[in-house]
């Protein structure tokens, strides 16, 4: 590549900084610097006079009125001490293709100490990239060269998101890019503190390469206290041979769903499960689910026609998505002369969409007679939170979970399930034998199964799917799904419902199985009921936070229930459970 | 015994098929002896209804009633209008019929048969199929999209393929839906076998699916046109591609070129009312059409006999499964020669003297159009007084 002298500048003042071994040249360069600043190590030539010396810099710029039009405000912390400097005539800034010139000038000052401290800090304070800067700005007041470091290191940090995870602390999401890889150590530094990270409290992914001599590493790390926002603070990543990348920490972002969904989607598919979820994913995910969980929530409750008085059960269906679904629902409800007697409860959980819900369930009511009780909460609570709402307000001597798209569609499928548990007392809930579109079996029962492939956690599967319905009667497998559920209401209120630890996605259903086991209860598939279950539809690759929604629920649910992590020091993990076979 | 027969439109605002038969149907009823017939017609949503009741007597007979839609679902074939339930349900009370007879339920919503069957347990639904709208949502044409090839049943995946907006669960609940009301209806008149053949392959119960063509109608039979040594062959009806008025004109081109120039075709219908997407090029084309085609125009229902008095053959060339066509009950109460595709009601409804080509084929037409002319030709020229005045083909 050949450099082109494409721009220049002057020089204004330039100094020591403090007792850093470390020169700041400062003043004003043409606009084309700026790109050149951003970049992790930039090589400078400076002219002293007939001599010259090449060094690296770190490079920041500023806005300037006087030279807006044509440049910008350019600071340089040269990896030089000031006295190496003397006789200083140019300084050359080479990075990547471009090469520019700083000149000196009759006006350039060369300031003591406390003059260039004076002087720079306005400067510094509105200067960028932010890394640079902060980095900088705590040498001009500190004398410990630690602070400044090599500059233009061939390590770049970078943090991606900074996320608070309640009473966890702050999960911190990254990538380390540099030329060989290494173990590394982290820290985190505020001012005059520095404070180590755990190992295990840092957990990276493998190291991949992205182009020649360039390899990069994603990391998550946990860090279990706060830093106060109000001191600068900023991860330091230091590998063993002495190479050392830092990084600005933005402010947190608060916790809500769209920050719950950049967690998980950090943990879609991490290297060690039981590691990264024991000391990383698992606590912070906990956390911040737990502070989501606990921001206020209202629920209005808009009922359309008569409700029934003391009704025999009570359907809790949470909608999401494909509000229409209602509409087929309450269409073949109403040819069900159980069903049309139930208490129907529908949890819109979907805020954007509840005008339209209420809209078409007032329609469905007018065509169709058949009502129904719609509550809207004024947040998406996902599914466990919101079945629990809707049982919360059930007044049926049975419950039925059902899932939005599953359609029974024959007359007596709701008595049938409910009296199979009037005959037997010891069955805590039972399903139906759920279809898929084609007539095969969508769902008869879970298996939990462990993954080789997923360290050895157990995952359900399900028995059958997709083959020909084959016998008749009772199935009793490990778990049954909560597409379809009928229980006692006493035994679900007992239960105090689905666990809201569970995120959005999966072992909801299979835990409640494993409490009401742990009760003395059984659970069956009456396979003479059928319902029609529609799959959610997987098109080609799933989002990245479903992915780690299901690890973090697998994970709750196998510690829950089956293995405890290796080391049991740790006081963040769910409380543990034996499973009674 | 007292009739409602109630059609997605009304013969004073739209004059398609489906609701013509269902308006002749009425007028019979009106003239059989101990029969009080009414009929309530459709008219897709005029910005405000009148005076906010959805069904009003807009005309100058009380018998005919209009309701004014809008908010109809044409995916769930499901009406949306939060007024019509009751205003139906009203209706129905005030007149008390012992039959309502639903031709299509466009409009009106399929499960206006529950609030039929609410409104009055005791009342016989019956309801006539027109066309396969409850299989397919393509128009209820059940030709494939974008391709228009025939398609011979109803598969979520393949109706997914078709419509790739709507996903192959969404075809699955469609039926899920329709037929909880359809379960409703008494009774399902199909005009053809061939249609009904479709919907007990759909799911419809058999033994509730009656077959009852189109009535024939008296015409002028046998009046034979003196042809002039000219052949006219005509085509009679909306015009649009799946019609296969683009076919015909291909058939014209190859006639042409083969250098038959004692063969004309002619054009009846308009585009109107037509989606562009069935349309294809048939403007352009139509406006500069090839030499031996005569683009006739628009014509009204009651001017067909004498239309059809000056061709010597009926062309159908659907590209489709017509079902009943209104145009070959008119041939041949005009004893008219139908030359048309050899599927669905059309093969169904041919008579003996009838020719069939092959569907969708411009040389099969081509070549069954000669065939034709050829075979008129040779029974005899014009009366020796005649003065033909025909022109040929240039």
């Amino acid at each position: 590549m050949t450099a082109q002298t494409t721009f220049g500048g002057y020089v204004d003042f330039w100094g020591e900084i403090g007792e850093t071994g470390r020169t700041a040249i400062c003043g004003w360069v043409a606009q084309p610097f700026k790109a050149a600043a951003m970049a992790p190590g930039l090589q400078v030539r400076i002219g002293l006079g007939v001599d010259l010396i090449e060094t690296r810099a770190t490079g920041m710029v500023f806005a300037r009125a006087d030279v807006a039009a044509i440049g910008v405000g350019a600071i340089l912390v040269c990896d030089v001490p000031g006295s190496a400097l003397d006789g200083l005539t140019w300084v050359d800034i080479a990075s990547r293709a471009r090469t520019g010139r700083m000149q000196i000038a009759a006006t350039t000052q060369h300031l003591d100490r406390d003059s260039l401290r004076e002087a720079l800090r306005p400067l510094l304070e509105r200067a960028v990239p932010v890394d640079h800067r902060t980095v900088a700005l705590a040498g001009l007041d500190t004398a410990s060269p630690r602070y400044i470091g090599p500059c233009g290191d061939d390590v770049t940090v970078s943090v991606d998101e900074v996320l608070s995870c309640g009473q966890a602390g702050i999960l911190i999401l990254g990538t380390i890019t540099t030329n060989e890889p290494g173990t590394i150590q982290a820290s985190l530094s505020t001012g005059p503190g520095q404070m180590l990270l755990p190992p295990e409290r840092v957990q990276c992914g493998p190291w991949s390469e992205i182009s020649t001599n360039l390899l990069r590493m994603s990391f998550a790390s946990l860090v279990p206290r706060a830093p106060a926002d109000s001191v600068p603070t900023w991860l330091e990543i230091r590998f063993s041979d002495g190479r050392v990348g830092r990084a600005s920490l933005k402010s947190p972002r608060h916790e809500d769903g769209a920050t719950l969904r950049l967690a998980l989607a950090a943990f879609g598919n991490p290297r060690d499960l039981d590691r990264v979820f024991d000391h990383v994913a698992g606590p912070a995910i906990g956390g911040l689910h737990a502070a989501c969980r606990e921001r206020p929530v209202t629920v209005e409750r808009h009922d359309l026609g008569p409700q029934p008085v003391a009704p025999r059960v009570s359907l809790l269906i949470p909608l999401h998505g494909r509000i229409d679904y209602l509409e087929v629902q309450l269409a073949l409800f109403s040819a069900q002369p159980c069903t049309a007697r139930a208490e129907i409860i529908y949890v819109v959980d979907d805020p954007p969409r509840q005008e339209a819900a209420l809209a078409l369930a007032r329609s469905a009511h007018a065509r169709f007679d058949t009502g129904c009780r719609l509550l809207l909460p004024n947040r998406n609570l996902g599914f466990a939170a919101a079945t629990n709402v809707a049982l919360r307000e059930a007044s049926g001597t049975y419950v039925c979970f059902l899932n939005s798209d599953a359609f029974p569609n024959s007359a007596d499928w709701l008595d049938r399930l409910m009296l199979r548990l009037e005959t037997d007392p010891s069955l805590g809930m039972v399903g139906p034998l759920l279809l898929l579109p084609d007539g095969g079996v969508q769902h008869e029962g879970m298996l939990l199964e462990q993954l080789t492939t997923h360290a050895g956690w157990r995952f359900p599967r399900h028995k059958r799917k997709g083959m020909r319905p084959l016998g008749e009667g009772m199935v009793r497998p490990d778990a049954i799904t909560g597409a379809c559920m009928v229980l006692r209401r006493s035994l679900a209120q007992n239960l105090g419902g689905f666990d809201e630890g569970f995120v959005i996605g999966d072992f909801e259903d299979a835990d409640l199985c494993a409490r009401a086991a742990q009760a003395g209860f059984g659970v069956a598939i009456d396979r003479d009921v059928r319902v029609l279950h529609l799959e959610r539809k997987s098109q080609g690759a799933e989002a990245p936070w479903r992915a780690g929604a299901t690890l973090y629920n697998a994970w709750l649910h196998e510690r829950r229930w089956f293995s405890t992590p290796a080391q049991t020091t740790d006081t963040d993990a769910a409380p543990r459970r034996r499973r009674r076979a | 015994m007292r009739v409602l027969v109630a059609s997605h439109g009304h013969p004073a605002v739209t004059r398609g098929g489906a609701e013509m038969a269902a308006y002749t149907q009425f007028q019979a009823l009106c003239v059989e002896t101990g029969v009080e017939a009414f009929f309530l017609g459709c008219q897709r949503g005029r910005p405000e209804p009148c005076l906010g009741e959805p069904i009003t007597q807009p005309f100058e007979d009380a018998r005919e009633y209009l309701y004014v839609g809008g908010a109809f679902d044409w995916f769930r074939l499901t009406n949306h209008d939060a007024a019509f339930p009751r205003a139906f349900t009203a209706l129905l009370h005030t007149l008390r019929p012992d039959v309502l007879h639903l031709h299509h339920v466009l409009e009106f919503g399929v499960e206006s048969l529950l609030l039929a069957r609410r409104a009055l347990p005791g009342l016989r639904i019956v309801l006539t199929l027109h066309e396969y709208l409850l299989i397919c949502h393509n128009h209820g044409q059940m030709v494939k999209r974008p391709s228009r090839t025939l398609c011979t049943r109803a598969r979520p995946d393949e109706c997914h393929a078709c419509f790739p907006e709507f996903a192959p669960s969404d075809f699955v609940l469609r039926t899920l839906y329709l037929r909880r009301f359809l379960d409703l209806a008494d009774e399902f008149i199909a005009p053809s076998r061939f249609l009904a053949r479709r919907l007990i392959e759909w799911g419809l119960p058999e033994t509730r699916i009656l077959v009852r063509s189109n009535a024939a109608r008296p015409g002028r039979a046998n009046l034979r046109r003196s042809n002039c040594g000219m052949v006219v062959v005509g085509f009679f009806g909306q015009i649009s591609a799946l019609k296969g008025v683009g076919l015909l004109l291909d058939a014209a081109t190859i006639l042409r070129e083969a250098g038959r120039r004692d063969i004309w075709l002619e054009i009846h219908g308009t585009m109107a009312g037509q989606p562009p997407e069935l349309l294809d090029d048939l403007p352009a084309r139509l406006a500069a059409p090839p030499s031996n085609v005569r683009v006739v125009g628009p014509y009204l229902p009651e001017y067909v006999d004498g239309l059809m008095s000056g061709v010597d053959a009926v062309c159908v060339p659907s590209l489709w499964w017509e079902n009943a066509p209104t145009v070959m009950v008119e041939a041949h109460a005009n004893g008219r020669t139908v030359i048309c595709a050899d599927i669905g009601g059309m093969a169904e409804h041919a008579a003996e003297k009838d020719l069939l080509f092959r569907a969708g084929v411009a040389a099969d037409l081509a070549a069954v159009i000669e065939k034709f002319a050829d075979g008129l030709l040779s029974e005899g020229a014009c009366p020796s007084d005649h003065a033909c005045t025909t022109p040929t083909v240039s």
